[in-house]
């Protein structure tokens, strides 16, 4: 499930990035460039729709990297 | 034909049950015939919003590029991007809310857009705010709360764009409306200072792309041809009979929905494989249908191929096929009409569900009005009386004694400013009869009545049949002896009586009576306005340059012989 979920995740993330995200990545947000608040929350409403879930605001502004998100994503689903 | 079921299959996405993120990024992309170039003048960020216009605006052939400009409460960078051809103030309005009056907050925004307008006359559109507050709202009266001050604030927007020709508002508090309680979302507002919901953002996208950017651009479309067996109601008449189809409450609704767009202004047609007398029956028996049979203009029901019926239909309503949407629940019909009129707009109706089927005819694009229009209550007793004119025609001996047998009576109207929405219409309206094309903005259509600038003629036509209202129009500059008509319009529905011929020998004797000796004629030649440039060929060889007005005048008259209309000229 965590490889799956990961996978679907980097394909979201290089999507709203539009730029691939190596998949032996794992980008943080304050150091990837276009990861602003902007993409942030695009990445997110993403997420919810492929996943069907639904992030807290809490959890939405303590997600730091890719892999918080995984971590959420598989905690959620 | 792939091209065409792709269309179909994507109106269908994009007009009906709100589509999820996931589906818009699945729609192929379309082939943009023009692109619009938008400024976005904003406190708050736009582009969500803007990520997600394309499927929609491309489902009627335009792309959109964004300009946008920084954060800034005060708008001071109103001067950039003159050549955008729309400019949006998107405006946070929370963040005035507790500094200022609601009306002082909209009289200052008037005096912005009046910055804006010394350098450009393109449309500007202006979002207003949902009125719903936080939680617990229905503790607090309006006063006690925010929302007394977005309703006062809507209202003074209201009456801005009511009043500002050329803006028109976002509507939100509509779009809140629609969905309450997911409208905002507080984590993207914490994150962004974006304060709406993801479903919010698609709900705006759709009515910026299918709503505001086609009626800002868009001649609106003119009528609609219905199908209507599995269309207008459930069943098959020729099976089911007159009191065996199923009137259920989407059908009501939908056939509501299409008798208000009737009152609007569009011209309803039935065009379906059906007994002409069972359609007739039909309606007399179903006393439960909104609908009756005088609401429609027209009317094809035979067992004829429904293309040439509906270019009979556009034939008859002397409008272009392109001005008109076809509804048929039947895929195969679509794609045969699509072949055969590749200029005709098509919606495809849901077999199972009439609810969706009028969620997609409620997001087509060309249908939303932004003004009311004055001539809607004329239309289509005018085209029903149509056919009477036609068959006195044909009974007629000659021409003139047709004209004569119709008792016309031309009004011509001098710079009656109380025209200048009409005059807004015909010019982006009429495709055949329309010499310049200059598709006038609405600030443009006010200033040809100004006097001391222009001699602004717009004329009314009746006859013992119908008032078909204001039909036509020619806008002058003047400029001492010489002067320069500038458009040329009439309604498809006055043309074939000589009516344009006869206000023109009166528009230049008014010239004449003025003092002016030469006349310069602007025409250009585009996709529908051959008619017109026909009609001008028979008194000037060569539009654009500058003619003679006693040649002009005498070519006129002679080619006006003696109409037997009446003619008021109203100062």
């Amino acid at each position: 499930m965590r490889e799956e979920a990961r996978e679907q995740v980097r394909a979201i993330l290089s999507e709203v990035l539009e730029t691939e995200v190596p998949p032996e990545e794992n980008p943080v947000r304050n150091e990837t460039p276009g990861w602003d608040s902007l993409t942030h929350i695009e990445l997110i409403l993403r997420l919810e729709e492929q996943f069907r879930i639904r992030f807290s605001a809490g959890e939405v502004s303590d997600v730091q990297s890719m892999d918080d998100l995984v971590r959420l994503v598989e905690v959620k689903s | 034909m792939n091209d065409v079921l792709s269309y179909l299959d994507s109106a269908d996405i994009l007009l009906g049950t709100l589509p999820s993120r996931k589906q818009l990024t699945g729609i192929p992309e379309a082939g943009a015939s023009h692109t619009v170039r938008i400024r976005v003048n904003r406190t708050m960020p736009f582009e969500f919003v803007a990520n997600l216009m394309p499927p929609f605006s491309g489902l009627w052939g335009a792309g959109v590029r964004f300009d946008f400009s920084d954060y800034d409460a005060a708008l001071s960078g109103l001067g950039e991007a003159r050549d955008a051809d729309l400019h949006i103030f998107w405006m946070d309005w929370r963040i005035y809310s507790g500094s200022m009056a609601a009306s002082d907050c909209a009289s200052w925004l008037k005096e912005r857009i009046s910055r804006l307008r010394e350098v450009t006359d393109k449309p500007i559109w202006v979002n207003n705010w949902a009125e719903s507050g936080g939680e617990g709202e229905c503790l607090y009266s309006d006063r006690a709360s925010d929302r007394g001050w977005f309703r006062s604030l809507n209202a003074a927007l209201s009456e801005l764009a009511f009043g500002e020709p050329g803006i028109e508002l976002i509507d939100l508090a509509l779009l809140a409306q629609e969905d309450a309680s997911s409208f905002y979302d507080d984590r993207n507002d914490a994150i962004a200072g974006y304060p709406f919901s993801d479903r919010t953002t698609i709900r705006i996208a759709r009515h910026l792309g299918v709503h505001l950017l086609p009626a800002s651009r868009n001649p609106r479309l003119k009528a609609i041809a219905l199908d209507l067996d599995d269309t207008l109601y459930g069943g098959v008449l020729g099976e089911d009979g007159a009191a065996g189809v199923r009137l259920t409450e989407g059908h009501r609704r939908l056939q509501k929905s299409l008798l208000r767009l009737k009152q609007s202004g569009i011209m309803l047609t039935i065009c379906s494989r059906n007994e002409a007398k069972d359609v007739e029956d039909l309606f007399e028996a179903r006393d439960d249908f909104p609908l009756r049979l005088k609401d429609f203009s027209v009317i094809k029901a035979d067992w004829q191929p429904k293309a040439g019926n509906l270019n009979e239909l556009a034939r008859q309503l002397n409008i272009d096929c392109s001005a008109m949407l076809f509804v048929d629940d039947n895929s195969v019909e679509l794609l045969k009409a699509a072949e055969s009129l590749p200029e005709l707009h098509l919606l495809r109706a849901s077999r199972d569900d009439a609810f969706e089927t009028l969620r997609k005819l409620l997001h087509y694009p060309g249908l939303y009005q932004l003004r009311r229009d004055s001539e809607a209550r004329n239309r289509t007793a005018d085209i029903q009386a149509g056919a009477s004119r036609e068959r006195l025609r044909r009974e007629s001996s000659d021409f003139n004694s047709y004209l004569a047998g119709l008792k016309m009576v031309v009004r011509l109207h001098v710079n009656e400013m109380a025209h200048a929405d009409r005059l807004y219409d015909l010019s982006r309206k009429t495709n055949q009869f329309n010499l310049a094309l200059r598709r006038l903005t609405q600030e443009e259509a006010r200033a040809a009545f100004r006097r001391e600038e222009h001699l602004t003629v717009t004329v009314g036509l009746r006859d013992k049949l119908a008032d078909s209202g204001i039909v036509g129009a020619f806008v002058i500059r003047l400029k001492g002896e010489e002067a320069q008509l500038i458009e040329t319009l009439f309604s498809c529905r006055a043309l074939g009586r000589d009516v344009e011929t006869l206000s023109f020998a009166h528009v230049l004797e008014m010239l004449a009576n003025r003092g002016v000796k030469r006349l310069r004629i602007d025409a250009r030649t585009g996709p529908r306005n051959a008619p017109s440039l026909e009609w001008l060929g028979r008194f000037a060889d060569a539009p654009g340059e500058d003619c003679p007005l006693p040649d002009l005048r005498s070519r006129v008259a002679a080619a006006c012989g003696n109409h037997p209309a009446q003619v008021e000229v109203a100062t």
